[in-house]
């Protein structure tokens, strides 16, 4: 009875969340932007890893993880755990991430609401789901699961999405209904609530007071690709100043542990990217302070 | 809704233009749906193209003009089934032995895919180094027999000379890890140094194979022990260029 007291009440998570280290304001883990993390680390929080880039690899990839976690926290971020999918998860990957875990330690793991793997085939992309009531039940269960198994705190990101397959519900009910039932958190990508404001004609601010914000443990904050008729969440411009100004409304609203700066190709000189860095920790301190 | 069939359905609309060519005939998903899944095949389909001409650059430079469906044509046959995105094109050199077609054109291309493909895997192959005692061969190696002079001919790639027609030539080559930088690297291997490496691999110390050599090229006790003084200036060889490490 307690147990499904904490469940409906949400308690467990938020209690969870209370005692997750703050991280500050973090960088992706990239080859190409290695040294320069090295040589700016005093400016560098933490960073972030997709397990897959680092599982089943030796040589110099490994070795570059071995040296980030001497400097860094280190934190996974999921590309194909197909939380959305019908398969079971992958042994292969499951028990990979799990040898990972055991060396980064992480006090929490995400991956992406949507599904790609099917028939043991992987699509490589984050594909939708429909929002339904049946789907919600299913990533319930999922994510349930997700957490047995890898034994840390899970959380699901708002992908970007550019289809729509059957919806009943809107998105903020969908990602509310899921993270509620399944007492999880959120990683919220700000970056994703503009693309998909955008491609899809919503509010992005009503979308935030539309979910259950208090479960952000980690924010993603990017640049994307505007093609006109489309924008295309790709994480290799600057972050433009319509997304800072979402993710000024986002800090108003919650108090995340850690927040990425998503850059994941084309970059530029790495003080852009400090800079970026450095922007993102001032308005989280002006709107602290204004609190 | 069927959440397994739908996603099914999805799949094989982003990855397979056999699928895609008869959308018209699905049920299960509006036209409207279908059509959103033109930019997910697109986004699929860029990430695949750019991944592979990294991995693959002196083979795309052959086949460059045909590289998107022929990319699409592998993806079809040999669906990706690995989490690891270059993965994905893995079994891209044993595709390429089954199409008589390039074969006919280019009848190393097959090897020369495998040989680009090794470097990666190489690079990225679990193992460390430990500290030896004694001179032992670097673990992170593989030891390839082509049919084909496929160094010479990346090197006549590289410099953009005209292939003419290649003839079969064997060429042994020993592809490994330098243990100092990661970096990968190529060394050609003459019968007797792979002979000497297989000895060596077999467990043999390096004394114990100039003996067992010595013995094979039937090297009299007179000229032992300039044979032996020529073994040494390979192993040496070898110690510098970390394949002995």
């Amino acid at each position: 009875m307690a147990k499904d007291n904490a469940v409906v009440t949400g308690k467990t998570f938020l209690k969870q969340k209370s005692k997750l280290p703050t991280l500050g304001v973090g960088l992706g883990l990239r080859r190409e932007l290695y040294s320069s993390i090295l040589k700016h680390k005093n400016q560098i929080d933490w960073l972030e890893i997709a397990p897959e880039n680092y599982i089943c690899r030796g040589g110099e990839i490994f070795e570059r993880l071995l040296s980030a976690k001497k400097h860094f926290p280190i934190i996974p971020h999921g590309l194909n755990l197909s939380i959305g999918g019908t398969e079971p998860f992958d042994p292969m990957l499951i028990n990979n991430i799990k040898e990972l875990f055991k060396i980064i330690n992480p006090p929490w793991f995400s991956d992406h609401l949507c599904f790609n793997y099917v028939e043991k085939t992987y699509i490589h992309d984050l594909i939708p789901l429909p929002y339904n009531k049946s789907t919600v039940n299913h990533l319930v269960s999922r994510i349930k699961k997700a957490e047995d198994i890898f034994q840390v705190p899970f959380l699901i990101e708002n992908p970007s999405y550019y289809m729509v397959i059957d919806n009943e519900m809107s998105e903020a009910d969908f990602i509310s209904q899921i993270v509620e039932k399944a007492d999880c958190g959120l990683l919220l990508d700000i970056n994703n609530v503009y693309v998909n404001s955008k491609n899809h004609k919503y509010d992005p601010v009503k979308f935030l007071n539309s979910i259950p914000i208090d479960r952000t443990v980690q924010v993603h904050i990017a640049g994307h690709l505007n093609k006109g008729k489309i924008i295309i969440d790709t994480h290799g411009e600057a972050i433009i100043r319509d997304v800072y100004s979402l993710f000024s409304e986002l800090m108003k609203r919650c108090t995340p542990k850690a927040i990425l700066l998503e850059r994941d190709f084309n970059f530029p000189e790495f003080s852009e990217l400090l800079s970026e860095i450095e922007k993102i920790r001032n308005i989280t301190k002006s709107i602290k302070k204004a609190a | 809704m069927n959440l397994k069939k739908t996603q099914k359905t999805i799949k094989d609309l982003i990855l397979f233009n056999s699928a895609w060519k008869n959308r018209s005939k699905i049920k299960n998903l509006s036209k409207a749906t279908i059509e959103r899944i033109k930019i997910y095949r697109e986004l699929v389909r860029s990430s695949f193209h750019g991944m592979s001409i990294n991995i693959y650059p002196y083979t795309y430079k052959l086949l460059s003009k045909n590289w998107n469906p022929l990319l699409s044509d592998f993806v079809e046959k040999y669906p990706p089934s690995s989490p690891i995105l270059n993965k994905v094109v893995e079994y891209l050199p044993a595709y390429l032995f089954t199409r008589k077609d390039l074969l006919k054109k280019y009848p190393f291309i097959s090897e020369l895919a495998r040989y680009e493909w090794l470097e990666v895997e190489i690079y990225e192959r679990e193992g460390e180094m430990k500290k030896n005692k004694i001179l032992s061969l670097n673990p992170v190696h593989e030891i390839c027999t082509f049919n084909y002079a496929i160094p010479e001919i990346v090197e006549m790639i590289e410099n953009e000379q005209p292939l003419g027609t290649i003839y079969k030539q064997k060429a042994n080559v020993l592809i490994y890890r330098d243990p100092k930088d990661f970096s990968v690297r190529f060394f050609e291997l003459s019968a007797s140094t792979l002979a000497f490496i297989e000895l060596l691999k077999s467990g043999f110390s390096i004394d114990m194979v100039i003996y067992f050599l010595a013995n094979a090229y039937q090297i009299d006790e007179k000229s032992y022990k300039s044979f032996e003084k020529e073994a040494m200036k390979l192993v040496s060889l070898l110690e510098k260029s970390r394949i002995l490490v």
